[in-house]
C-alpha cells in the first residue's frame, strides 16, 4: 500500500471516529424521505468544527483530484458549508441546488454552467439518494454533465443503486458500515 | 464585480420593495478565487476591526445565501461555526442552531449584507438567546439605515464596502452610466431618509425589550 493510500485510509477511519464521537445521535427519528431510523448521523457537527472541517476538506479533494470536473455542486443546505470551502480549495466553482431547485434569484444554471460544466456533487450524508438524484436532473436540465457524487457518509439506504443507475459514479467516503452504532439493548 | 454581482434595472427585494440595483450575493462562491479573496478581506477586518476588543469563540452563518462566506472565514480563522435554521427540516435533529455553542459565547455575526438591518437584528436575537452578540461583519452595506438600526439593537456593522463606493468605483471605470450612477445614488439617499424615521421606532422597540428581564 503506498503511502497516499494509507494517509487516506487514516482519515477516513478518523472521520468516521469523529462521527461517531460528535454526529452520532440516539433515539427515534425520521428520515427526509419519511423513514424511520434509531440513530441520525448530522454532519453539520463535523463541519462547524475546525478539525473535523478540515479532516472533510482532504478526503474531499482526494476523490475530487481523481475526478475530471470544473464544477462542485451542493444538493441541500446542509452540503453547503463543505461545498463551498472545498470549491475554494479546489478552484472549482460551486453550485448551489436545494431540493431540486437552483437558489439564484437573477442568474440562470445554464449561465453559471458557461464556464464548465462537468460536474460533481458533493452530499453530506446519503440514505436513498434522492436529495442527490433531485440535483442531479436539474442540473442535466440545464446543461451539465454529471460525473460523480461524493458523499461524506453513505448510510447505504439504496443511493448507490439509484445513481449508478442513473448513470452517476457514486463515491462514499464513509459508510454506515464504517460506523458503529450501539444496538438498542446497549443503549443506556 | 467582475463577475456581474452586482447588476442594473428593476428589482424586488426580499422585503417586497422595489429596488433598481440588486447584489447578487450567491454569486460568489462559483467564482473560487473570488470567495477566497472576499474570505480573506472579512478576516482583515475581523482582525483589525473586532478581535483587539472582542474575544471570538463562534461564527455564525446565515444561510441560504450568507453560509458558505461564513464557512469560508470560519476556516481561514479556525473559529467553530454556528448557523441559525430558518426554518427547521421536518426530520432529524429538528436543530433551529446547527453547530455546538456555550453559554456566554462571543459570537460574531458574519452575513453578506446589509440593507435596513431588520432581517439581521432578528438572526442576533435568536442568537442572543445562547449567547454573546456584538458585531455584525458584511461583505455590503447597502446604506437604507442598517447601520443605525443595528446600532439601536446594540449591534456594531463593519462592512467592507460601502455600495455607494462601489457605485463610485463602477462610475469612475466606465461600467455604469452617469444617469444610472444617479438613478441609483438617488435610490439610496431617498432610502436612507425613509429609515431614518425607523430608526427611531426601531430603538424604541429595543429599548422595551432591553428592560425586559432576561
Amino acid at each position: 500500500m503506498n503511502q497516499a493510500k494509507s494517509t487516506d485510509q487514516n482519515l477516513r477511519s478518523t472521520l468516521a471516529r469523529l462521527i461517531e464521537e460528535r454526529a452520532l445521535f440516539l433515539g427515534e427519528f425520521k428520515g427526509p424521505s419519511g423513514g424511520q431510523s434509531d440513530y441520525y448521523i448530522d454532519m453539520a457537527m463535523i463541519f462547524t468544527e475546525p478539525t473535523g472541517l478540515e479532516i472533510a476538506i482532504s478526503l474531499t479533494l482526494g476523490e475530487l483530484e481523481k475526478l475530471d470536473v470544473d464544477k462542485i455542486a451542493s444538493p441541500s443546505v446542509e452540503a453547503d458549508p463543505i461545498v463551498a470551502v472545498v470549491g475554494m480549495h479546489a478552484k472549482l466553482g460551486s453550485l448551489f441546488i436545494h431540493r431540486g431547485e437552483p437558489i439564484y434569484a437573477y442568474e440562470k444554471l445554464e449561465n453559471l454552467l458557461k464556464s464548465g460544466r462537468k460536474v460533481a456533487i458533493i452530499a453530506d450524508v446519503t440514505l436513498s439518494g434522492n436529495t442527490v438524484l433531485s440535483a442531479v436532473k436539474t442540473l442535466r436540465a440545464a446543461g451539465a454533465g454529471v460525473k460523480a457524487a461524493i458523499s461524506l457518509v453513505d448510510l447505504q439506504k439504496g443511493a448507490h443503486d439509484l445513481l449508478e443507475s442513473n448513470g452517476v459514479k457514486f463515491i462514499p467516503l464513509v459508510e454506515a458500515k464504517d460506523i458503529t452504532v450501539p444496538k438498542k439493548s446497549e443503549r443506556p | 464585480m467582475r463577475i456581474g454581482a452586482v447588476k442594473f434595472g428593476e428589482f424586488t427585494l426580499s422585503s417586497g420593495k422595489k429596488s433598481p440595483y440588486y447584489v447578487d450575493r450567491r454569486l460568489a462562491p462559483s467564482y473560487p478565487d473570488v470567495l477566497d479573496r472576499i474570505g480573506d478581506l472579512y478576516v482583515d477586518v475581523v482582525k483589525n476591526e473586532i478581535q483587539p476588543r472582542w474575544k471570538i469563540d463562534r461564527i455564525a452563518g446565515v444561510p441560504t445565501a450568507g453560509l458558505p462566506v461564513a464557512t469560508v472565514v470560519s476556516q481561514k480563522m479556525r473559529v467553530p461555526l454556528i448557523y441559525v435554521r430558518k426554518e427547521r427540516k421536518g426530520y432529524g435533529l429538528g436543530k433551529s442552531i446547527e453547530g455546538v455553542v456555550d453559554s456566554n459565547d462571543h459570537i460574531l455575526l458574519v452575513d453578506d449584507l446589509v440593507t435596513t438591518g431588520h432581517s439581521t437584528i432578528e438572526e442576533a436575537g435568536i442568537l442572543r438567546s445562547v449567547g454573546d452578540v456584538h458585531h455584525v461583519v458584511v461583505l455590503v452595506d447597502r446604506e437604507q439605515g442598517g447601520s443605525e438600526n443595528l446600532h439601536g439593537a446594540g449591534l456594531e456593522l463593519h462592512c467592507l464596502v460601502k455600495i455607494t463606493d462601489v457605485f463610485a468605483y463602477l462610475k469612475e471605470l466606465d461600467a455604469i452610466s452617469p444617469k444610472t450612477y444617479e438613478t441609483v445614488m438617488e435610490y439610496v439617499k431617498a432610502s436612507e431618509q425613509t429609515s431614518a424615521r425607523q430608526v427611531v421606532v426601531a430603538s424604541e422597540s429595543s429599548e422595551i425589550n432591553r428592560s425586559e428581564p432576561t
